[in-house]
Parts: C-alpha cells; sequence; structure tokens
C-alpha cells in the first residue's frame, strides 16, 4: 500500500512537473490582438494611398456608374466625392462619414455613417401603377476580398443570390477629386453618339491591342450602361458585357476586359486630337472610331443561314414596335415608324416561316387594322444576300423588285401601307455598300438574348437591332 | 499522519508549479479616446448620466442581416439624441424625484440608431424594437423633421411603446391588468383586428390585441403621445345622453347631405326619407352603444396604469403626458 502511495506520489509530481514547462502558446497572440492586429493592418491599407481610392458604383444599371472618390484616414474617417447624378437629384457633395474594419470570419468594410451607399439605399423610383418602390442596391457593408497597394477588391457582405454587387477600389490621382460633372455627362453620350463632341458620324469602335494581337469591337448600350466586346478566342467568336463606369475622361470597365490570359484592360482615356481612346493599362491599346467591325474573320457574315454546307432555316426580324426601339437609331425608327402600322422587317433565308416561300427575300411585315380586326399583311420583296466580305452584307435586289412586289400583292389591304416611306425604307437596306452585322447582347431582366446590330455602311445614323435566332450558327453568349 | 503529509506535499507542488503567471502574451488593447464630436456628446448627454450607450456608428451585430437598412446621416444623430432627451428622458426627470429615478433605472443600456426603415425582404417595414429590456433600436431618422406630425409621433410612438417594454419586464403589469382582456387576446392574428374592433375588446389599437404586454404598451405609449382631447374622443365611453347627441348629429348631418344631394328643403327630406334617416340613426346608436363596454374596460386599464405609476414611481401620467404634449406642440409650432 505504501508503494502504491508513493507510485501515486511520483507519477503526480511528474504530472505537475510537466505542467511548469515552458510550451509554447499555439497562438503568438491573443484573440483581441489578432483582430486588433488585422483591423489596423486593414485601416493601413485603405489609409496608405495618398490621394484615396477611386471606385465606379451603380446600385442598377439603369443609373449611370460615375466615379466615386474615398480618402480614408487611420482615425476613421472617411471622405468622399461622389458624382452629382442629375437622374435621381443626388447632390453628391464632398461628404464625411466614418468607418470601420470589423473582423469576422473575414474581414469587412463598414460604411458606419450614412454615405453615397446609403443615398442609393434609401433611393425610391416611380412604379408603372403610380406608386414608388426601392430602387435597391445602396450596400454599405463590405467584405475585402483582397487589398493590396494597387487595387482593393469589395464583395457586398448583405447581397444574396446572383446579383452581389462587387467595387474595386484603384489609387486615386489628386486630379480624380476634381472631375468636371458636365464633362462626364458629354463622355456618357459619346459612346452613343460621337457626333455630339465630334463632328463625325461613328457608333462602335474598334479596340486593338496590337501588343496582344488582341482585336474586338465594342458597343455600348447607354440605358443599361454595359458594353460589349466581341472578340476571337481561339476558333470561336464571343461576346462579353462589361458594366461601365463614366467619368469625365474616358470610361472605366468595372468588370475588366481580359485581353490575355492575367491581362486584364479597365481604363481607357479620350482624346480628342486622335479621335481615339487610349488604354491606360496597356501601352499602345487603343479604341479607333470606326463603323467596321475591327474582327478579320466574323463567323456571323461566314455562316449566316448556313451549318454543315447548306442552308438553314434562320431568320432576323426587325421589330419596330419592341423593347429594342430604343437601342435604334432615331433616324431609322422614325422612317420604320412613318410606314403605316410597320411591326417587322424579316430577313429570311429558307424559312418556313415566310410565306412566300422564297429561299431569300426581304419581309415587310404589317399589323393593320381591317374592320376593326388586326390583320398581318406580308409583302415579299426577293433579294440576293452577298456576304460582301468579311465584314458586310449587302441586300441586292432587281430595280423592279419592290414595285413587282407590291403591285402583284394579292391581298388588297397592302394599299393601305405607305407606299413611298416603304420604298425609301426599302432604298436603304439595299444600299450597295450593305450591312455591318454586329453580334451583340442584350438583356430582358437577367434572360440574355443575341442580337445583331446592322449599321449602315453608306451612312451610320442608320442602324437597328435586329433578333437574331443564331442559335446554329453563332453559338451560345458568354 | 505520513497521508496527511504526502496531501501537504502534494498541495504545496500543486501550488508551485501552478502559480508561476502563464505566459498567454494577452494585452489588452488600447481604448482610444475618440476625437468625434457625435461621441463626446453620447459620453456627456448618455454614457455618463445613464450609463447608456448610443450605437450611432454601424455595428452589424445589433442589426439583423435580413433587413435592408441603412446607417443614420452624421448630421441627424446629435438632434435625434436631443429629440430623446426633450421629449423622452427629461419628461420624467422633471416629474419628480421618483421620475428621476425610474428614468435612471429604466432608460435602456443600449440606444441603437437606424438611419433607415428596417425592410423586411418582403416588402414589409418593421417599427422600432425592444430587446431584453435593454435596448431599443430607433428607426428612420435619417427622416428626422420635429415639425413633421407623422414622423414625430412615430418616433414617440417607438420609443414610449418601447420603453414600457422595458418597465413591465423589470417591474411587472399592474395587479389585475391581465385578467380584463384576457379572453381577447389575438395572438399573431392582430393583423386582420380593425380599430373599431380592437377597442370593442378594450384595446387601444389593433397590435394591442396580441397579448397583455402590447397591449400595456400601446395603452401607456398612446396614451402619452396623443392629444388629451383626441385621446378622449377616441377611447372614453359615452353616456346615453351623449349617445343620443352623436345620434342626432349624425342625423342632421345626413339629412343637410340628401338636402344638399337633391336640393330639395330639410322638411321634405325628414318627412320623404324619414326611414332611412331612422335607419341610419339606429345604426350609428348601435356602434357607438357595443364600443362603450370596450372603452370601460380601456378605462379601467388606464386607471391601473396610472395608479400603478403613482404609487410605484411616484409618477403621475397624465402630467407627464401634459409635459410631453406641450413639447410636442412646441416643436409642431415651429413648421413654417
Amino acid at each position: 500500500m505504501k508503494k502504491i502511495n508513493r507510485y501515486m506520489l511520483f507519477l503526480l509530481l511528474l504530472g505537475l512537473m510537466a505542467c511548469k514547462d515552458d510550451i509554447e502558446p499555439i497562438f503568438e497572440e491573443s484573440y483581441e490582438q489578432f483582430i486588433s492586429v488585422k483591423a489596423d493592418s486593414t485601416k493601413a491599407i485603405l489609409a496608405s494611398s495618398e490621394y484615396g481610392w477611386l471606385c465606379y458604383y451603380s446600385s442598377t444599371p439603369s443609373l449611370m456608374a460615375a466615379p466615386i472618390a474615398m480618402k480614408f484616414n487611420i482615425d476613421g474617417t472617411v471622405k468622399i466625392k461622389a458624382y452629382a447624378n442629375p437622374k435621381t437629384g443626388f447632390q453628391g457633395n464632398l461628404t464625411t462619414s466614418t468607418y470601420g474594419i470589423d473582423v469576422q470570419q473575414t474581414v469587412n468594410l463598414v460604411f458606419e455613417s450614412a454615405s453615397i451607399f446609403s443615398y442609393y439605399n434609401n433611393l425610391l423610383v416611380s412604379t408603372s401603377n403610380g406608386g414608388t418602390t426601392l430602387l435597391g442596391g445602396g450596400e454599405f457593408q463590405f467584405i475585402i476580398e483582397s487589398a493590396s497597394e494597387n487595387m482593393i477588391k469589395l464583395r457586398s457582405l448583405t447581397d444574396k443570390g446572383n446579383t452581389i454587387t462587387k467595387i474595386n477600389l484603384f489609387p486615386a490621382r489628386e486630379s480624380d477629386w476634381k472631375f468636371n460633372e458636365a464633362e462626364i455627362v458629354k463622355m456618357d453620350s459619346l459612346y452613343v453618339n460621337a457626333s455630339e463632341i465630334m463632328a463625325t458620324k461613328g457608333y462602335f469602335r474598334n479596340l486593338t491591342v496590337p501588343t496582344y494581337n488582341f482585336k474586338s469591337y465594342m458597343t455600348y448600350f447607354r440605358e443599361t450602361k454595359a458594353m460589349y466586346f466581341t472578340y476571337s478566342v481561339g476558333d470561336s467568336v464571343v461576346t462579353t458585357r462589361h458594366r461601365v463606369g463614366v467619368n469625365d475622361k474616358g470610361f472605366h470597365l468595372i468588370d475588366p476586359l481580359e485581353v490575355s490570359k492575367g491581362k486584364y484592360a479597365y481604363d481607357f482615356i479620350f482624346n480628342l486630337g486622335t479621335r481615339e481612346f487610349r488604354s491606360v493599362d496597356f501601352n499602345g491599346a487603343k479604341i479607333s472610331q470606326s463603323n467596321a467591325p475591327a474582327l478579320e474573320y466574323f463567323k456571323f457574315v461566314n455562316d449566316w443561314g448556313q451549318a454543315n454546307d447548306s442552308l438553314q432555316d434562320s431568320r432576323m426580324d426587325y421589330p419596330v414596335k419592341n423593347a429594342y426601339i430604343n437601342y435604334n437609331s432615331p433616324k431609322f425608327g422614325s422612317l420604320a415608324s412613318s410606314i403605316a402600322d410597320l411591326q417587322h422587317i424579316n430577313f429570311y433565308v429558307n424559312n418556313k416561316l415566310n410565306t412566300s416561300r422564297s429561299t431569300e427575300a426581304i419581309n415587310f411585315q404589317y399589323n393593320i387594322a381591317v374592320k376593326g380586326v388586326r390583320q398581318t399583311i406580308n409583302v415579299d420583296i426577293p433579294i440576293k444576300l452577298i456576304r460582301n466580305n468579311s465584314q458586310t452584307l449587302i441586300f441586292q435586289a432587281e430595280s423592279n423588285a419592290f414595285d413587282n412586289a407590291f403591285d402583284n400583292h394579292k391581298n388588297p389591304n397592302a394599299k393601305s401601307i405607305n407606299k413611298e416611306q416603304a420604298r425609301e425604307m426599302f432604298k436603304i437596306l439595299t444600299n450597295s455598300k450593305g450591312f455591318y452585322p454586329v453580334e451583340s447582347t442584350l438583356y430582358s431582366g437577367d434572360k440574355p438574348f443575341a442580337t445583331v446590330m446592322m449599321v449602315s455602311a453608306e451612312d451610320s445614323d442608320y442602324r437597328f437591332i435586329t433578333e437574331f435566332f443564331i442559335h446554329n450558327t453563332i453559338g451560345p453568349i458568354k | 499522519m505520513k497521508k496527511l503529509i504526502y496531501f501537504l506535499i502534494l498541495g504545496i507542488l500543486f501550488t508551485i508549479s501552478c502559480n508561476e503567471s502563464e505566459d498567454l502574451n494577452y494585452e489588452k488593447p488600447e481604448v482610444k479616446a475618440s476625437t468625434d464630436t457625435i461621441q463626446h456628446f453620447v459620453d456627456s448627454a448618455f454614457i455618463d448620466k445613464y450609463g447608456t450607450n448610443v450605437i450611432w456608428k454601424w455595428m452589424g451585430k445589433y442589426i439583423d442581416i435580413n433587413y435592408i437598412v441603412s446607417p443614420p446621416t452624421r448630421e441627424v444623430i446629435i438632434p435625434a439624441l436631443k429629440m430623446t432627451q426633450d421629449l423622452w428622458i427629461e419628461p420624467y426627470e422633471i416629474m419628480s424625484e421618483g421620475g428621476k429615478k425610474f428614468i435612471h433605472k429604466n432608460f435602456p443600456i443600449e440606444l441603437v440608431l437606424v438611419g433607415s426603415e428596417l425592410r423586411n425582404p418582403n416588402g414589409t417595414v418593421t417599427l422600432g424594437f425592444a430587446e431584453g429590456g435593454v435596448r431599443i433600436t430607433l428607426t428612420e431618422l435619417d427622416q428626422l423633421d420635429l415639425t413633421n406630425e407623422k414622423w414625430l409621433n412615430k418616433q414617440l410612438h417607438t420609443a414610449h411603446h418601447e420603453f414600457t417594454h422595458i418597465v413591465h419586464q423589470n417591474d411587472g403589469l399592474p395587479n389585475g391588468y391581465k385578467a380584463l382582456s384576457s379572453a381577447n387576446y389575438t395572438g399573431n392574428s392582430w393583423t386582420t383586428i380593425s380599430q373599431a374592433t380592437a377597442i370593442t375588446i378594450g384595446c387601444v389599437t389593433p397590435y394591442g390585441t396580441t397579448n397583455e404586454f402590447e397591449d400595456f404598451c400601446e395603452l401607456v405609449s398612446q396614451f402619452l403621445i396623443s392629444d388629451k382631447d383626441k385621446f378622449k374622443t377616441a377611447y372614453s365611453p359615452l353616456s346615453a345622453i351623449e349617445i343620443t347627441q352623436v345620434v342626432k348629429d349624425s342625423t342632421d348631418a345626413l339629412e343637410k347631405r340628401l338636402a344638399l344631394q337633391t336640393g330639395r328643403p330639410i322638411e321634405k327630406i325628414r318627412s320623404d326619407s324619414s326611414k332611412r334617416i331612422l335607419e341610419w340613426g339606429n345604426r350609428v346608436s348601435k356602434v357607438y352603444t357595443e364600443i362603450n363596454p370596450g372603452k370601460e374596460i380601456i378605462q379601467t386599464k388606464l386607471n391601473l396604469a396610472k395608479n400603478y405609476y403613482q404609487t410605484k414611481f411616484d409618477i403621475n401620467l397624465e402630467t407627464l403626458r401634459d409635459t410631453i404634449q406641450a413639447r410636442v406642440n412646441y416643436n409642431l409650432g415651429k413648421k413654417k
């Protein structure tokens, strides 16, 4: 028994002595210290940029994404200058707010008092039934995904689902705090109507990055604040959509364009002298004013209506009376409207829907009220489709094709159509210089629609969007 | 004895081995004094006086992440806090020593300020709320306008309603209060209750029909923030003579309207439409007669509440109401 007691005492002694050993702590600092150090180091990065940071934010595509300059100070204050948005009435004054770094599972940047973001959060917009609803957006708590002296990537803490707001902060320059608001509005219109700034016509522009042999054309939709770049990737042509922030010197791609693997283009500055946009990110990269697409190989032109060496059931139709009318040029739109109740101009190739069964035809389709009942009247005009080169399509017709089509039309109601206006339209469509067909993507909500913008090579003020049923000719839109 | 020595040795060894300070590298983070003027105001007017921390800088943990919200604008924070002093704290403090003790004891430990509404993802709005008797959240402060009766009433309603929750959570309800409407509380179905039905069952608002606690908070807060005459008109039972007068006023108004619409003299209307006028009068009489028992319950509850505040806290609810109303009217009078 005595031995057992001694053994026990010995064992206990060993155990207690072990307890005294200097054991290296698993963590070198306490939790509070970890939080404090993490928060301080994040604040240090935020405060490191001499002139603060520049970002572009819009709570919804219908509002212009415009510059927001922010100077974070180490004491927790942040000075913010945001673009005064005339569309929403936002004054855009220089404001001072406070921010905090909240270290949880993620390191979060929180704008602790109301700021530009709160403004958007409270913004009400009119509804179709005369009421108001919240516009949406206005996040003010962000997860810091990464932070370096060159870029800070933020992701909304509170957004859920597929529409999570992401904001990139770039080091601001002194001049970023002095942006000219009138110039921003002017720049916003530049992409839609260059003639407002330059006394020349031009709709889309070619993007070339010689260093990487990158060629693309871009289109810009002012209403959705989206820019589309179409370019070759391997054997296929892709169109990518990019949200755009417009500033007083050019534009910033909120979703950058990957020019080469891991190489992204963000900023372009407009040069009135050379009439081009120069990339800030890539030396020599420029977007020049031209109506012709930059791509030398354009699959749409080569393959439209054909697949596996045979004609396909393809159709383009220009719907006069639908949402796309906003994307058409005013000049073309007003001409279309002048033709009585014109609903569609269809371009058929071997299309079963073509009432005349012609394999190549322009088809004017009208809705017209006959004794109070709407009827569709088709006037089919035979054309020859010529793929002139890799960039243009020409719709060629016999000189008397138009008159013949109307004169021979069996439907007496065709007489109701304003023939002279229709002839004018037909002339434009059959211009010998043809059209540049530009693939693009529009969105109805989140649903993408493949479309083609047809731009007259003769007069770029004549341009229109067509719905393009291209599943078997172009493939998926990226 | 030997065993005792063993244990003694063990004890000494244990103490020696474990009393060495464990080097956990813990250093309490240094708290730097704020240089912010808003924080200075909060420190002097709330933390030092009432031990109340005002959460005016956004801290995610205080508001459910599912709400769609925005933090308050800096410019409204001090005016909003002054409003709570003027229309919430001070009326208690100047009431009596009891009132002073009461507000110091019960004023929430935390006051959370939100700039926007608390919008739910389904589009509905949650008003301010109290949590566990320690925290009250005030919302929509970015709309701050002390001359806007609707906004001001909403804020005061939230403040006094939620504050009354803290009171009953700390001190309970007046004796006998719960029994007065216990059979009629509707729980979550209160949204289907009309204002008239609520009064019929002895509650001042539909929300008050939820349970005895919401009932009590609605009664006290409505009493404090309502104009004296308006509260009386809405919730005081009518005598038989008063009901007769209401019926007469109502039928007179109907006769005048019919005369105006048809262009005939009132005497003619009375003779031609006597049945319709009589039916209308009976209907009005029925409504006022049927709602009377509910109003009597409300009066009984109000008397219980007044007595409870007076005897327990030395607070005269009527005087308190008059002080708040005088200050509210002073603010509303500033409207150009």
